[in-house]
């Protein structure tokens, strides 16, 4: 199976030539290197696939050999790297020199460091062991070795000077992969490193010998593993959120749907329960690293925590802007279930470390696994904490604990910062990172600033709110901006919008807003960067309502006839609404022919419109009717007293549909007395066995006389053509 | 091509068979006679129209019939043929042609009156209008026109019903409808009985593949109009705003135990009837003291006639029950006026306006009573590419208010004159009801 290379051992001696100055001795390093081929299991791939990231690509990929090369530290035994394999995973190991091969096992995965300890099945005699020699710090020479692809073995060499190369931390940093031997000037071995961080704590003879490092057999590492994942277990707890159904947005149908901020995608936005795992951080304060979106949050009805086999009600707290995260108050303390915290730094990087990552939730109970990791290296990224760099897992995300069973470090999604505002879709907008435990643990009390004050529980009317500042828009652009005068503001015009029409009353009415205005950038109080603009055309699909055809439209497609009146519920509206939150103040820059003019704004809630507006179901008849509201009366030219409801869904087969009631038109009067609204219509046709109603299409008017039936019908039977 | 020819072939030989060995007194003997009274007397019209339809203003050739009522050379034909003519050219079947001049038309009959350029002392052949009213379903009838172009056909068929209500297509007269094959080009032909009289005016076809029926104005109705249009080039119809609505109405499931009277639907907003104490729900028994009925909704047309032919100068007093209570109402017409907008072409910007009109764009009349829109917009051209659409009512240009042709006109004269300064114009228009702008850069010139 392994083949002796005389390559090999030809570029081994080219390398020792060409660093003839190097003190130290490569021979004796090349003397003592092996070649390790690590066959994984080729059966139990059904584990593998689901018990990794899944997909099929990195499953393929690890099923491929692994070769590695090592040290022969004692006749018998060899320092390698940590292969990162489950001890399950492994099918046979084979360790190699010249012509010899002999079988292997994994003696300890090493607990300090990123390495393993192979124990052979018999001596390798073409190698000569190299054991830590008694004697003397300092060293003088560090010999690496690298394997590559055709299976050649490279040994290189660095110079160990510890005056140039010491860390003011005292930690040495190496640009070696592991293992390394560490030679005196002499060429007799001190000892063996593992990792790229050799601290000079570790140049003591003791320190320095792989065969005294603790280490896990496979079986005790299968057991610790099982001990922590029970471990982690009683701290992930599982988290059910249920929310409302949603209600139906029959007028939002060919409006775009503006997207909430999640895009992980954990739980249907329509979805009536979800569950999810939480982490408790003090007595009753915890943390789901999910943020739902606003309007699924807005329909949330409970929250329960499982927490030792007993179900703990919740209440919602927050949901954090710092990074994807919700947070929740229990109702009652479980100082056991804490999760316990890890905040020294690890003594060595390259230490055993696991990571808990939960696969899937059902009520009440989840699957997780766990996998031993090493961190390669540390950086300082996010909000200025030590966030790693690790190894050995393809699925990053998780929680990493230590081997003494303590969290270190917590994987979030983070929302990338947008520059722009009024975007229905929001591409790639998260981004996984992995954070310092206690430092996640500090957002279960988060400051102001960290919270999305627009996501929160809504009562069952308020749930389609909206925010606005009482203005429609138009998309700028090049040509628009150069007959605003705002060519240069705008960057000719690819952002910002001009106010088309200002609402009376509305905030921006009384902040002095007027039409013609170019709106360009919004600045929200606490941030200290502008949004800028981005007004999304919403008419391209729109076309002229066919009111002059609306006698020929056959009674079942009336549930397609999209509303005449241009969607109230836009992408600018539902972001003031998402992002910012009724309530939450800004500054707006306008441009007034050419001048910059700014103004501070309040995000109002808006007035009901359309799609949320008081609805009455006359079930007898088969109408649904719906108040006027701004939109509609803006729409038909009719002043905020015109009477009437406005005829939103019209059953097929029912009496009005027979009485030629058509959608979106209006019922102004109820036997000739003008109705107001919705209530008023429901009062004025109440127990009557036969009323006359007065419709208005356009301005067209006409009289129907309507005999409800006599009980509320049964679902609607299928109809198909009229004239059959 | 190929189609039209073999089509006409067929057609021939149809006729070569009819002719041989007719028995005396056979049927085809009473069609052939009727045909010999009306077929002289039928024209073939040719007209060339303006259009701005497509966002120009081009000439547009239209083709239809028409029959000679006079021998002097008065002709009846639809309104939808000659309206806007420049030119109306018309073929005798004898083979003399002569151009014509418009004496009226009436868009809201759809009927026009107009008069053959007749060489001193030379007469044409007449046909004779009968009456309609005596007509009933299954009368045998010819239709005479050019359909699809093909001059001197004659169509046979039956009266399918002789009182049709169009929704949308009967303000002031119901229709003939008969299976008699109608076609384009049969438009202003006469619909003729077995007694080789006039008694329709075909005017409307279906183009439904399997459809067989078409639609004519009936004659007793068409000499009411013909009569005011000889008179005073026009029909004064008078106007009050208020739409009628039948007692029983099947199609809307509205029954009503009154038997006598005539419901108000409703108002038109800015109309005489809006300002008086007229209510939608009345029921309305008396017109200036003639009782009327509104039964049925084929009863509509006649009421909406006789009111309309009501002197706008003069009074109307309706009598009406409001619920139980009889109610004196009385108003004061306005006249009716035009039914459609007055068009411009512009040129440079490439796009047409023309005016609101209440019965021709209701729903931009609800926007603006008096204000002009873009009626076509031509392709390619600088409107289309300024994205400006049909129906965007025009309220302002370079922030100038627009109200009239005129405004538009005088803001066009400016732009193009200082065209050498900017060629941009800021329109501010509404559409759907929403406010917004458009920059019309007009830079470039179209040929056209």
């Amino acid at each position: 199976m392994f083949k002796p290379h005389f390559a090999a051992l030809l570029l081994i001696a080219l390398c020792a030539r060409a660093e003839e100055k190097t003190p130290g001795n490569i021979e004796n390093a090349a003397r003592a290197t092996v070649g390790i081929t690590i066959t994984p299991k080729q059966d139990g791939w059904e584990k593998s696939l689901t018990g990794t990231s899944g997909d099929f690509e990195s499953f393929l990929n690890r099923k491929k050999s692994i070769t590695l090369s090592g040290f022969l530290i004692a006749p018998d035994r060899v320092l390698i790297r940590d292969p990162m394999l489950e001890p399950g995973e492994i099918a046979e190991i084979n360790v190699s020199a010249g012509t010899q091969s002999v079988k292997a096992s994994v003696e300890a995965f090493l607990i300090d460091s990123d390495g393993a300890r192979l124990a052979l099945a018999a001596p390798l005699t073409s190698a000569q062991a190299a054991p830590p020699a008694p004697g003397a710090a300092p060293a003088a020479a560090l010999f690496t070795q690298k394997r590559g692809d055709d299976e050649q073995i490279f040994v290189s060499t660095k110079p160990f000077d510890a005056a140039k190369r010491l860390f003011a931390d005292g930690i040495w940093r190496i640009d070696f992969s592991s293992p390394t031997q560490i030679q005196r000037a002499d060429g007799s071995i001190f000892g063996y490193a593992a990792q790229s961080s050799l601290p000079l704590s570790a140049l003591t003879p003791e320190r320095a010998d792989p065969a005294r490092w603790p280490g896990f057999t496979p079986q005790a590492l299968e057991t610790r593993q099982g001990e922590l994942l029970t471990l982690a277990r009683q701290h992930i707890l599982p988290v059910t959120f249920t929310f409302r159904p949603p209600k139906d947005e029959k007028e939002d149908r060919y409006s775009y749907r503006y997207r909430g901020s999640s895009e992980s995608g954990k739980i249907p936005e329509d979805a009536t329960e979800g569950s999810l795992t939480g982490m408790l951080l003090t007595d009753t304060r915890m943390i789901v690293p999910y943020a739902f979106p606003r309007k699924q949050l807005a329909r949330l009805e409970g929250i329960n925590v499982l927490i030792g086999g007993k179900t703990v009600k919740a209440t919602y707290v927050a949901t954090l802007t710092a990074f994807e995260g919700t947070v929740l108050e229990l109702t009652e303390a479980h100082p056991e279930a804490v999760l316990p915290i890890e905040t020294d730094p690890p003594a060595d990087l390259h230490a055993l470390h696991f990571l808990v990552a939960v696969d899937g939730i059902t009520t009440g109970d989840y699957r997780a696994r766990i996998h031993r990791t090493r961190i390669d290296s540390l950086s300082r990224s996010w909000r200025n904490t030590l966030t790693p760099s690790i190894s050995g897992v393809s699925d990053r995300k998780g929680l990493i604990f230590s081997n003494a069973g303590r969290c270190r470090w917590v994987s979030v999604e983070v929302k990338e910062k947008r520059d722009t505002f009024g975007r229905s879709y929001n591409w790639n907008s998260s981004n996984s990172i992995t954070i310092p435990a206690a430092t996640f643990a500090s957002f279960a009390h988060p400051a102001d600033a960290d919270i999305n004050p627009a996501i929160q529980p809504l009562a069952k009317e308020d749930e389609q709110r909206l925010g606005w500042i009482g203005i429609d828009l138009q998309p700028l652009d090049r040509a628009l901006a150069e007959a605003n005068n705002v060519t240069i503001p705008t960057r000719s015009g690819s952002f910002g919008g001009i106010v088309s029409l200002v609402y009376p009353g509305s905030p921006a009415e009384q902040a002095g807003v007027e039409p013609g205005w170019v709106l360009t950038r919004l600045l929200p109080s606490g941030q200290t960067l502008p949004s800028e603009l981005s007004v999304e055309k919403s008419e391209s699909y729109m076309r002229e309502f066919p009111w002059e055809q609306l006698d020929e439209i056959p009674a079942q497609y009336f549930d397609r006839l999209p509303a005449p009146w241009p969607t109230f519920n836009t992408p600018f509206r539902a972001q003031l609404t998402d992002s910012l939150g009724i309530g939450a103040s800004f500054t707006a820059e306008f441009f007034v022919n050419g001048t910059r003019e700014l103004k501070a704004l309040t995000v109002a809630a808006a007035p009901a419109w359309f799609g949320n507006a008081r609805t009455f179901n006359w079930k007898r008849a088969g109408i649904e009717t719906a108040d006027l509201t701004l939109d509609v009366r803006e729409y038909l030219n009719l002043d905020a007293e015109a009477p009437g409801v406005v005829i939103k869904r019209i059953r097929q087969g029912g009496v009005a549909a027979q009485a030629g009631v058509k959608p979106y038109e209006l019922i102004v009067k109820v036997e000739g007395q003008p109705v107001a609204d919705v209530a008023a219509f429901e009062k004025a046709i109440e127990g009557k066995s036969n009323v006359k109603l007065t419709l208005s299409r356009m301005a067209k008017e006409r009289v129907v006389s309507i005999t409800p039936a006599s009980e509320d019908p049964a679902p609607e039977a299928e109809k198909n053509g009229a004239d059959e | 091509m190929k189609k039209k020819s073999i089509l006409l072939t067929a057609v021939l030989l149809t006729a070569a068979l009819l002719r041989a060995e007719a028995p005396a007194h056979d049927f085809r003997d009473v069609i052939a006679a009727a045909r010999a009274k009306v077929q002289p007397a039928v024209l073939y019209v040719k007209c060339v129209r303006d259009s701005m339809e497509r966002g120009t203003l081009h000439a547009q050739e239209v083709a239809g019939s028409a029959f000679l009522i006079s021998p002097g050379g008065e002709f009846v034909t639809n309104a939808h043929v000659v309206n806007k003519a420049r030119s109306v050219r018309c073929l005798l079947s004898d083979g003399r042609h002569f151009d014509a001049d418009i004496l009226g038309i009436d868009k809201s009959t759809d009927l026009a009156l107009c008069k053959l350029r007749l060489p001193e002392g030379e007469s044409v052949p007449f046909a004779r209008l009968g009456t309609s009213a005596g007509l009933s379903e299954g009368d045998f009838v010819i239709a005479l026109g050019a359909p699809w172009g093909m001059n001197r056909t004659l169509t046979f068929g039956t009266i399918s019903c002789a009182q049709r209500y169009l929704e949308g297509h009967s303000e002031y007269v119901l229709w003939l409808q008969t299976d008699a094959s109608i076609g384009p080009g049969n438009s202003g032909g006469p619909l003729v009985n077995t007694e080789g009289e006039v008694i329709g005016v075909n005017a409307l076809g279906s183009m439904l593949p399997t459809a067989n029926f078409g639609f004519a104005i009936p004659s007793d109705e068409a000499g009411l109009i013909l009569g005011q249009l000889r008179e005073h080039g026009q029909v004064n119809w008078s106007w009050c705003g208020i739409q009628l609505q039948p007692l029983n109405d099947f199609n809307r499931n509205t029954f009503s135990t009154a038997t006598n009277g005539v419901f108000l639907a409703g108002t038109l907003p800015n109309s005489p009837a809006r300002g008086s104490d007229l209510r939608a729900g009345d029921r309305i028994i008396s017109v200036n003291g003639k009782a009327v009925n509104g039964l049925t909704e084929e009863t509509l047309p006649a009421l909406r006639r006789e009111i309309g032919l009501l002197s706008s100068d003069a009074e109307i007093v309706f009598e009406l029950m409001r619920g139980d209570d009889r109610v004196t109402v009385t108003l004061s017409p306005k006249a009716k006026g035009a039914v459609e907008g007055e068009e411009k072409a512009f040129d440079r910007w490439d796009f047409t306006a023309k005016t609101i009109n209440r019965f021709e764009t209701p729903e931009l009349f609800l926007r603006r009573e008096t204000g002009v829109y873009v009626f076509g917009v031509a392709y390619p051209g600088n409107a289309q590419n300024a994205d400006l659409r049909e129906k965007d009512i025009i309220t302002s240009i370079n922030n100038r208010p627009i109200a009239t042709l005129t405004d538009l006109e005088a803001a066009h004269t400016a732009a193009l004159e200082k065209q050498s300064a900017t060629r941009k114009t800021l329109i501010s228009v509404i559409r759907n009801g929403r406010p917004r702008q458009i920059v019309l850069d007009f830079a470039r010139e179209y040929e056209r």
